[in-house]
This record gives structure tokens, sequence and C-alpha cells, in this order.
């Protein structure tokens, strides 16, 4: 469990390459990575749910979304100073997690899938009716780059891609020390097994709670980054079909483990790229790649490549 | 105020029309150690279910430590020093020996929810852990993955788990089910090996490991309390054998 001298050297390693990646890269690219890195985010958010505490929450886009959503609003009526915004993008989905979770820990397994599900159904239908809040499904264009009181623009795609790379390894930072902990600790052992934890003396539901927070407020993280990185949301932002590409981008590299659902979010969003420019079949193609992944590396990339083989299936 | 660890008063609890038990009084003495025998359904486990906290019953007072807690959650039960162990094998079997126990021993510690600071970083932790492994002889197996343990060796986890905590009353869930005669003493050897301040509670379907165990014995059958005596008193009440022989 404790972090060794070459993972250090390794990431410091990958960090530096990260740092010089604009350098070398043309726009196109730096962008495309950009967007990696907000996935990535995401991805890891959900994997403090699905992979660390075993609850496959079906609806994970309804935090991104909400974020995403508050930027737009906030930023095109009321004001656009980068801190109020993030920050009440920040604040929307704490509040809009903390009001989930409530609802849908009631439920467990493949009733929680379906509630996660139905909840952000529910945001998605606000989204796409509400024409005038929201602008209905032609969503909300036209949100400027973050501004900041530094003599650095972030129309610029290597300014935010930097802007992104700090989000990230901050996020990545924290994860990484959350799962280690006590807490993280107690969330491995609910999902091995839930009476057994509450035999010890955890209080398993409120250990559940504070990982849906924190999991929603992270998603919003990814969701604010995501706003200004597109220019507009939509209720795309809100849907099954992001919920289900987030999903698989932990199971394809590895629930359970950070690097794997980063990954996964880095090869999930290239393959889109490459494969949009093609055809419109993408979610067929997502199809595919889900039915392989459970066929032939039900671990993930990550779980694949482990010493050991892990006899039991994922969680 | 009383002295009894746990006391139970007219304790029912129905499922649906089934009365799976009825008007149960039971009551354990500090440092006692007690066997609750009795056959298949007769509402055995549902009793640990509800001292545990796992069921509320339907009418009738549980007290723990003097302490009433007849509809307390099941965490507040253990942090007043109640720990039980399963029937069926209950551990974290993707997690490595050690970080079992780990979870065991935070389970109580004040660090329980701390988020920002690796748990190898606090030292009483992982002491403690290494500690209790040296002590029941597992030390050498701290890092494989319990799932890869014998069915034995889990078992004794089972009860490392229970004690991790320095519990005061213990709940033994038919700790020596499903071993062999060999695994059954030396489990027998180490329940009984147990610190002797810790009350312990214990179902057992071996009559010569819940005799070898228990200084007063409490058999049960259809949801109520038979009787209830030192083991040479249930030993020769012919009741006892009837109930449990009868069909032999």
């Amino acid at each position: 469990m404790t972090v060794r001298l070459p993972r250090i050297a390794a990431a410091s390693g990958l960090l530096v390459v990260t740092l010089l990646l604009p350098l070398v890269l043309p726009g196109y690219y730096v962008d495309l990575v950009t967007q990696m890195l907000i996935y990535a985010i995401f991805a890891m958010s959900l994997d403090i749910l699905l992979g660390y505490t075993g609850l496959p929450s079906l609806g994970h886009a309804a935090c991104f979304g909400v974020s995403a959503y508050t930027v737009g609003l906030v930023s095109l009526k009321i004001t656009s100073v980068f801190w109020l915004v993030a920050g009440a993008a920040l604040g929307a989905s704490v509040i809009l997690s903390a009001l989930l979770g409530f609802l849908a820990l009631r439920s467990r397994g493949v009733y929680f899938v379906m509630i996660t599900l139905a909840l952000s159904q529910l945001l998605w239908g606000i989204a796409y009716q509400w024409r005038s809040l929201g602008g209905g499904d032609d969503g909300l264009p036209g949100i400027g780059r973050p501004k900041l009181e530094i003599p650095v623009s972030f129309a610029d795609a290597a300014n935010f891609y930097y802007l992104a790379l700090v989000f990230f390894v901050l996020v990545a930072a924290v994860l990484s020390v959350l799962v280690r902990s006590p807490f993280g600790n107690a969330l491995k052992g609910i999902r091995e097994s839930e009476t057994r934890m509450t035999s010890l003396g955890y209080n398993v539901w409120l250990y559940k709670y504070l990982a849906f927070v924190i999991a929603g407020t992270v998603a919003g993280v990814a969701g604010m980054l995501a706003a200004y990185y597109k220019g507009y949301v939509s209720p795309a932002d809100l849907s099954i079909l992001l919920s289900a590409k987030v999903m698989l981008m932990v199971i394809l590299g590895g629930a359970g483990t950070l690097i794997g659902p980063a990954l996964g979010a880095g090869l999930i969003v290239l393959l889109e790229n490459v494969v949009s420019a093609q055809t419109e079949r993408w979610p067929l193609i997502l199809g595919v790649i889900y039915v392989s992944v459970i066929m032939f590396a039900p671990l993930g990339i990550v779980g694949k490549f482990r010493r050991k083989p892990r006899k039991s299936a994922d969680t | 105020m009383n002295s009894f660890c746990l006391e139970m008063r007219e304790v029912c609890k129905n499922f649906g029309g089934l009365r799976a038990i009825s008007n149960v009084d039971l009551c354990l003495e500090a440092g006692e150690r007690r066997a609750i025998i009795g056959p298949n359904g007769a509402g055995k486990t549902t009793l640990f279910h509800l001292i545990s906290g796992t069921l509320l019953p339907c009418s009738g007072a549980i007290h723990l430590f003097g302490k009433e807690v007849t509809r307390l959650w099941p965490y507040h039960r253990a942090a007043l020093g109640l720990t039980r162990t399963f029937q069926i094998t209950n551990l974290f079997r993707n997690l490595t020996l050690f970080e079992n126990v780990v979870l065991a021993v935070q389970a109580l510690d004040q660090a329980k929810y701390s988020m920002l600071r690796p748990v190898s970083s606090y030292r009483r932790l992982g002491h403690r852990a290494y500690e209790l492994l040296e002590q029941w002889g597992l030390r050498d197996k701290a890092d494989a993955p319990v799932r890869i343990l014998s069915y034995g060796e889990q078992r004794q986890v089972e009860l490392i788990m229970a004690v991790a905590g320095n519990p005061q009353l213990l709940l033994l869930d038919e700790p020596t089910s499903g071993l062999s005669p060999a695994e059954t003493g030396m489990v027998t050897e180490l329940i009984r090996k147990l610190d002797s301040n810790i009350t312990i509670l214990l179902i057992e379907h071996d009559m010569d490991v819940a005799f070898a165990l228990a200084d007063r014995v409490t058999v049960m059958y259809f949801g109520s309390v038979l009787t209830e005596g030192s083991v040479s008193e249930v030993q020769n009440d012919p009741r006892v054998g009837e109930i449990y022989f009868g069909t032999e």
C-alpha cells in the first residue's frame, strides 16, 4: 500500500512529459489531451463509488451536468469572475449530490443502479424541457473561457490545458490519499461486506453518503472544466449516454484503482474522436468495447496487467 | 442499575405470522461464558440479530452493560463493546489479512473518518494489527488475500477481528461450523484462552464444544427458553434429551 520510490519517479517523469506536451503537440491534440484530463477527473470520481465503495451509479452525469449548467447560467447571466463561477458550480454539485445520495442510498444493488439512473434522467428532462432557463435542446452556448486576474489568456489551448492539468493533479493527489486513508479503507470494507462493517462498529450509511458527496463534488470539478472547455452546455451533459460512457471508462481502465479510470478515460476520448470522424455510430462502437472488456478483461486494463491474476470477478 | 452484561426481558420477534422469539428472558453476568443450544429453527441466530441490532424486537427490552439498547443502531452497540462473529464466514475476501485486521482495529479508533492521511501513517493501527497477527500465529500470512487462506484460518480471522476492538461482550455464532475435528479442537482451545474478562455468548451445534466452553447453558426450543442451568444440570435434564435426541 505504501508509495514506493519508482512510483514517485514514474509519476514525476509523467508530470514533466505532460508539462512539455503543449510545446511539441499541435493545437488540436492539445485540446484532445485537455479533454482526456477532464474526463479522467470525471472517471476517477465515479471510481470512488463504483470501484472503492461498490456503488454502481448510472446517474453520475447528474453531478457533472448540473455543475456545467451552473457554469453556463452564472457566467452568462450573473458574473464571469472565475472563482465565483467555479465556487457556484462546485456548491451546486455538493448540494445536488447531498440530495441525490440521500434518496439513492436507501436502495442497493441493481435498485441503486435504477434509482440513480431515474434521478439523473429527471434532471435531463428538466434541462430538455425548461427552454427559458437552460435553452432546452439547444443548451447554453457562448460560455467564454475563464478569466483570472493574471496576464494569461485561457482562450489559448495550451494555457487552458495547463489549467485542466492543475485540477487533474490536485484531484488525483487528493483522491490517492483518500483511498489510502482510514476512510478509504472503510470504503473498501463496505464494498467487500457491509454486514461485517456494521458489526465492527462502522456507520455504513454515513460512509456511503460521504463517498457519494465526495464523488459528486469531484464530478462537479470535471463538469465545470468541461463547460469552459466546450463553451456550451446541453442536456447531453446530463444524459444516460454520458453516465454509461464514464462507467465504461472506469471498467475499461480497471475499477478499484485510480490510474485505471484515468487511462480508460484517455482511451475512450481518443477513440471517440477517431471514430466520430468516420461514422455516426459511436454508441455502437462503445457497446462493442463494453462487451469485449467484460468478456476478455473484466478487471480492466490495469487488472489485466497486475502481477497476480485475481480469481474473483470485478466489483 | 444492575451488574448484568446483557439483560433481555420478555423479548419477542415475529416474522409475519411466525413467532420466531417469544418472551425470552436472558441475563448474562460479566465474565460469564454461556452457550445457547437448541435444534434448528429454535431462534438462536434470530436472538443474536436482536442482541447485535440487525433486527429490532417487536416487544421487550434489551440492556447492554446497564444501558438500554433495544432500538439502538448496530454500530452504536458495537461502540459500547459488543462484537460478533458470523456463522457463515464473513470477511473482506479481496483484501489482505493485514487490511482485514486493520479495518477491525480502526473501527473503534477516532481516526476512522480520517480522509487526508494514509492509514499507514497511523502507527498505532498497524502496530496493533501486527500484534494481533503475531499473537494468533498468522503474522507470516499478513499480506495474503484472505480468500486464499484455508477455511480453518478464515474461522480464526473471524475471531481475531471480533476481539480486535477489545470487546466486553462477544457473540460467537457457531465458531466451529464446517471445521474438521482437529481444527474444531484448535478453535475451541483458542476461544477458551481468550481474555477471561470478555463475556461470551455462543451458539453451538457441537455439544462437546458447547459443554467444553460454557459455564452455563441455555436451551432454546421453538423460540422460547426451555431451560437454563449449569452444564451438568442441562446434560441431565430429560427434556433436553427429548427435544434434541428424541428422533434418534
